[in-house]
């Protein structure tokens, strides 16, 4: 048996065609139900659905044998104990610092909104930047606008979010995308049958 | 906070896991001591300059306090092989030496979520031979352990660390540079080593990004002698392996050969080698080659050859 985590939206969206080149199916019928672990056309295989936060804490404990998840939250969680085998080129971004102007960035102590606390502590000491970061779980834009933070660090798509917020994208951090991660002792135990997917899938993309 | 809580990452046995693990604990011993590894009961305490040698993740590991008589710190060993490295090197002896040890010890953070910060570490480890007899003799214990504590359908995992170290030494690196480039190939990320290559000139570019690949049964082998054709710390390294393999491959062991595994503390300097089963999400037992590792202690002008592994006895007893 192999248990495939997976988070709902785009990342889901985007790996179903990736899953199907490898002849790993999920019906309609299982997509569009309430249900969080879907059969697929493979009676060994079952797709569990979680938040796009948790895939790496279900892969690194075991509950999951492969997962994709995002770059960010890769980092964000430390992803130590596990294998990140592909770049999936899926749900591509950027994580960025974006304030309203070059000049807010230049403070003694920056005062950073962000809900990814660990690369931005791991950034800005690479920079040797003091900063103190305020964690926060959405609406992110808002902090410089009134007064919270000197800026933000999030994740850039088109940036449109940003200029309606009159934000600017300043620092490029790192380029973001999905990754498809294995639990180490899954990847020795199911080895054969792991990497029989992996190179199907790494071979279309 | 109640009276009666523990400290996160602390725990006890008691009852019949208690009972189980003290049965182990005895069947293990007596296994050790007939195969002539004789037991060692280092001390809890010690000072940090023998405790940690050179490795910062153990650094990160470990407790430490000042000694308020001398000045000195000290730490709580979160790991016994050190200490059994100042053992032998107290010795000053060029024989083989053998050694076994079932100890508590502390840690600052588990290794991973099913672990406690305070293990119960069982280990045996085999001092002056370079011979690849000594690695196969320390895994068919680790192995024989293994099955003395009902642990089935296990899975070695071997690697060498001197192909990695071959070729790194080549490389003009700064430590943050050494620090991750380590990391990378502990997560086996093929991306993230992409970025990094092409954000640092490496002389050995192509190898480092074939090393990564080099997984699977014995044929990774012979694959990677033809890579590694002309390197010859690198070959010597492999030619180890495939010596392994040969002794293994009518064990009735599943093995798969991984090398591009480094493990977790930096003093491994060969063979290195872990074991997985079905009913497990993580490694029940690991170890490897650490050559030189006494040299700390200024006993010796050669390197003293050593390997050895370990497991926690306490998780794997709650399992029997």
């Amino acid at each position: 048996m192999l248990t495939i985590a997976l988070s709902k939206g785009r990342i889901l969206e985007q790996t179903l065609p990736l899953l199907k080149r490898a002849n790993i199916e999920i019906s309609e019928e299982e997509l569009s139900s309430r249900k969080l672990i879907l059969n697929t056309n493979n009676e060994n295989v079952k797709i569990i659905i979680i938040r796009a936060t948790d895939v790496p804490s279900f892969v690194q404990h075991g509950a999951a044998d492969i997962g994709i998840a995002g770059k960010d939250v890769l980092m964000e969680h430390g992803a130590v104990g596990l294998f990140e085998l592909l770049d999936l080129n899926i749900s591509k971004c950027s994580l960025m610092v974006a304030a309203t102007s070059k000049e807010m960035l230049d403070q003694q102590t920056l005062k950073i909104a962000t809900k990814y606390v660990n690369c931005t502590k791991q950034y800005f000491q690479q920079k040797g930047q003091q900063v103190e970061i305020i964690k926060l779980y959405g609406s992110m834009e808002l902090a410089p606008k009134v007064g919270l933070s000197h800026c933000i660090v999030d994740l850039v798509d088109t940036g449109n979010t940003l200029k309606a917020n009159g934000l600017k994208p300043l620092e490029h951090i790192i380029d973001i995308s999905s990754r498809l991660i294995v639990n180490v002792a899954s990847y020795r135990t199911k080895n054969k049958q792991i990497r029989g997917y992996v190179s199907k899938i790494k071979g279309k993309l | 906070m109640s009276a009666w809580e523990l400290p996160d990452g602390i725990d006890e046995l008691t009852g019949d896991q208690a009972i189980a693990f003290e049965n182990s604990r005895r069947k293990l011993l007596d296994l050790y001591q007939e195969k002539g590894f004789g037991l060692v009961i280092p001390p809890m305490v010690e000072y940090v300059e023998s405790l940690l040698l050179t490795s910062e993740s153990l650094n990160l590991k470990t407790f430490k306090f000042l000694d308020s008589s001398g000045g000195r710190l000290l730490g709580i060993h979160a790991d016994i092989t050190p200490q059994i490295a100042r053992i032998d090197a107290k010795k000053s002896c060029n024989s083989v030496e053998k050694y076994c040890y079932i100890n508590a010890i502390l840690q600052t953070s588990a290794d991973d979520f099913y672990s406690t910060r305070s293990p119960i570490q069982a280990g045996a480890e085999l001092y002056g031979s370079e011979d690849i007899a000594a690695d196969i003799e320390v895994i068919e214990l680790m192995l024989e352990s293994l099955k003395l504590l009902s642990i089935d359908s296990i899975v070695l995992s071997i690697g060498n660390v001197g192909i990695f170290n071959s070729i790194i030494e080549q490389e003009d690196l700064t430590s943050e540079q050494y620090v991750l480039l380590r990391r990378i190939f502990q997560s086996r990320s093929a991306p993230d080593l992409n970025v990094f290559l092409s954000n640092t000139k490496l002389i050995n570019a192509d190898k480092f990004e074939k090393l990564m690949s080099l997984e699977g049964g014995s044929k990774t082998l012979t694959d990677a002698l033809t890579i590694f054709n002309g390197n010859s710390k690198a070959e010597r390294s492999i030619n180890d392996l495939i010596e392994i393999d040969e002794y293994f491959s009518n064990k009735g062991v599943e093995v798969i050969y991984d090398l591009a595994e480094l493990k977790s503390y930096e003093y491994h300097t060969g063979v290195v080698f872990s074991t997985y089963s079905k009913n497990f999400s993580k490694a029940l037992a690991q170890g490897g080659r650490y050559n030189g590792l006494g040299e700390s202690f200024g006993k010796y002008k050669n390197n003293r050859s050593a390997t050895g592994f370990s497991f926690d006895l306490k998780f794997l007893s709650q399992y029997i």
